[in-house]
């Protein structure tokens, strides 16, 4: 009898604590979200057939999309990924698209006639300008997403690739001995 | 004071290598001709390249700024003699991607004309805010190699009192020896800039640091503390043992501590000056003078008359290497630098820097080929010989399997690219080149990440402000509404006002059937 009210009031104490633990320390969104979110290349590109790249992490983290539907991010991030999650990496899906050098647009000026659908089309307000006068692209800002080159009824944009100076130069990567060749020595 | 007897104190792993330096010490400092044209690169120093301050067809003085330092890590550039300038050209610079680069061209007048563009200082009422305007405006980076700009070092140590200055005269990579060479010839005004930093930092001493084997630059160094007469001044020998010219490494040698990974020496009191950066700042200060010239070692077997060149910056390789007495029918591959640290140069049209303290000549037997790589067979030789106490084996396996992230773990970082690795492998794998292709990937990564924090940040209040704009057209719609509504009538009172009309018109209806009945 003691045994069983000794129980019962332990449970109750218990089940109070995590009560107002669960409620005292929630976790506002899911944090699971914001690590994959900061592993992607925030393009906000869409390619991975989601409107951008927070609601690929949260598809990610639901099981509801693959991670390796995100060409701009390409192998890297495919590994960074399964790193974080414990999943196989696997190549980049095809059907996304392909792995691709990094792009600017260069908006031609002597063509715009200052629309604005880019300037709505632009995920990260990257390019700037009014009604009926000539837009241009901050290209420090450019993320390379190709999604203003749907909505310009003219044609003026152009996706430039941008130029690897020295600041972007790396050492290359020494290629492995060649065993195969060498067993048959 | 004098220590007269060598360290007991070491770090881990190193070599014992030929130092093949008699053949360029065997005669006394020469000086290099005036070019028929400079080229002066505006990025030879760690940080942003130079702005240009001077424009095509001027003629600039000899000691004249002609790009001006971008931003806090940067260094301005001078006209070495009097000249006239042909432009910024895009031309191969010293650089391992064999990549061309923003140079400025000057043609020489051989007038040798010099301005007088920095008043000589006082270095006894010296203050550090001076000093480090001078350092800055003189153009001086670190002549060791790093060429990291002198000014930000020096100010990064004013922070930290009660430090000691290490004089590195330690040139631990065979061939050169153009440090030694300038302690056999400069040794005062080394020790003279030496005692400018002292002064003006408050240090407390100042550690001349040289290899046992250097004799005559150990007695000219020695007799040149004498006359200074300063006791904070303090002669320490070493054992020559590869690479203990590196910061780090000359550090535990001198004091037993080691410098953290991730930490830089003037975060455990020290402050390390190549002796060259040392002379460069006491001209700088004592006679007004900027960094325009650097000795330059000229040697190996590819060169004909070996030997130390005092040399303008931005004279081509190819005009000092006639002076050396021209290359040798055998000469097969150029090298800026040692043997072991030095990047291979695809011509010799590109001109010496302030990193240039080596230019290296080699037959073709003397450099391994590319080819003989084996298979990595574990046997640690690397890890026994590594003077950063890291894995060697096991950053290669994680570079070469693309793991950049397993490799940062390893401290990767930590790597100072001394090719100790290399030379002992037995399998000929040519492991700082893994270190230094992932050490430059995790920098691009790095500079990728910074950029798409600030596309999310700019996606992120785009939503914002769309949804702001949203909500904002809702609520006019939603006000406009009830404005509408405050101005109408109320459903109670629209429905009052139609069981009045409807009241009216039944009693106009019983009025007319009465009127009706009337008529």
């Amino acid at each position: 009898m003691v045994a069983v009210l000794l129980l019962t009031s332990l449970a109750l104490v218990f089940g109070l604590a995590l009560g107002f633990a669960a409620q005292r320390f929630r976790i506002e969104g899911d944090p699971v979200v914001d690590q994959v979110d900061a592993l992607l290349p925030q393009t906000q590109c869409g390619q991975c057939s989601f409107a951008g790249c927070r609601p690929y992490a949260e598809a990610i983290v639901d099981n509801r999309a693959d991670i390796n539907q995100c060409p701009p991010g390409g192998e890297p991030t495919i590994r960074a990924l399964a790193d974080l999650l414990s999943r196989e990496a696997k190549p980049l899906n095809p059907e996304n698209g392909e792995e691709k050098p990094t792009t600017v647009a260069v908006i031609d000026e002597d063509t715009c006639i200052g629309c604005t659908l880019c300037i709505q089309a632009c995920p990260v307000d990257a390019i700037v300008g009014g009604p009926k006068q000539m837009h241009t692209v901050i290209a420090s800002e450019c993320t390379g997403c190709d999604l203003c080159l749907e909505p310009c009824p003219v044609d003026c944009i152009d996706m430039v690739v941008v130029k690897t100076g020295l600041a972007a130069w790396s050492w290359p990567k020494p290629a492995p001995a060649d065993i195969s060749e060498k067993s048959a020595d | 004071m004098m220590n007269q007897s060598p360290h007991a104190k070491s770090f881990h792993g190193g070599l014992k290598l030929n130092g093949h330096k008699l053949e360029s010490t065997a005669g006394t400092l020469r000086t290099a001709p005036v070019p028929a044209r400079l080229i002066l690169p505006l990025n030879q120093h760690a940080g942003r390249a130079a702005v240009p301050v001077v424009n095509a067809g001027d003629r600039v003085l000899g000691y004249q700024e002609i790009a001006r330092p971008d931003g806090e890590i940067s260094c301005s550039l001078h006209a070495p003699t009097s000249a006239i300038v042909l432009g910024v050209q895009r031309l191969p610079i010293p650089h391992p991607s064999g990549l061309m680069g923003d140079c400025l061209v000057l043609e020489p007048d051989h007038k040798n004309e010099f301005g007088n563009f920095l008043p000589a200082l006082d270095p006894e009422s010296l203050d550090l805010p001076t000093l480090l305007k001078r350092v800055s405006d003189a153009g001086i980076a670190g002549l060791g190699g790093a060429t990291f700009p002198t000014a930000t070092k020096l100010a990064g140590a004013a922070a930290s009192g009660g430090i000691t200055l290490v004089i590195n005269g330690a040139e631990c990579e065979p061939y050169i020896s153009c440090d030694d060479m300038l302690m056999r010839e400069q040794a005062d005004q080394i020790l003279l800039g030496a005692k400018i930093v002292l002064d003006t930092l408050g240090a407390q001493r100042a550690l001349v640091a040289i290899e046992r084997d250097k004799l005559k630059a150990l007695d000219a160094m020695s007799a040149a503390i004498e006359r200074l007469g300063d006791p904070r001044f303090q002669l320490e020998k070493l054992f020559t043992i590869y690479p203990a010219g590196g910061e780090r490494q000359l550090i535990q040698v001198l004091s037993g501590k080691e410098v953290p990974a991730g930490k830089l020496p003037i975060d455990i009191g020290y402050l390390c000056q190549n002796v060259a950066t040392l002379a460069a700042i006491y001209l700088a200060v004592k006679h007004g003078q900027p960094l325009v010239s650097r000795i330059t070692t000229v040697t190996g077997s590819g060169i004909a008359e070996p030997g130390n060149y005092l040399t303008m910056l931005g004279t081509p390789l190819e005009t000092l290497a006639e002076s050396a007495g021209g290359y040798t029918p055998k000469a097969s591959r150029l090298i800026m630098g040692g043997p072991m640290m030095g990047i291979a140069l695809a011509s010799d049209e590109v001109p010496v820097v302030k990193a240039t303290n080596c230019v290296l000549v080699l037959q073709e037997d003397e450099v391994r080929a590319s080819g003989d790589q084996m298979p990595c067979i574990r046997c640690g030789e690397c890890e026994q010989i590594c003077p950063s106490q890291l894995q060697p084996q096991e950053l290669y396996w994680h570079i070469r399997g693309n793991d950049l992230a397993g490799a940062d773990e390893l401290n990767l970082s930590a790597c100072i690219e001394c090719g100790c690795c290399d030379f002992v492998c037995p399998s000929h794998i040519p492991l700082s080149q893994y270190y230094r292709f992932a050490k430059s990937q995790v920098r691009l990564l790095d500079a990728r990440r910074v950029q798409s924090d600030i596309a999310r940040q700019r996606f992120e209040n785009r939503k914002e402000r769309l949804d702001a704009e949203a909500a904002r057209r809702k609520q006019r719609l939603e006000d406009k509404r009830k404005k509408r509504a405050s101005q109408e009538n109320t459903p109670g009172e629209i429905k009052g006002e139609i069981d009045a009309i409807l009241a009216r018109t039944r009693g106009k209806a019983a009025d007319t059937d009465e009127g009706g009945e009337t008529r």
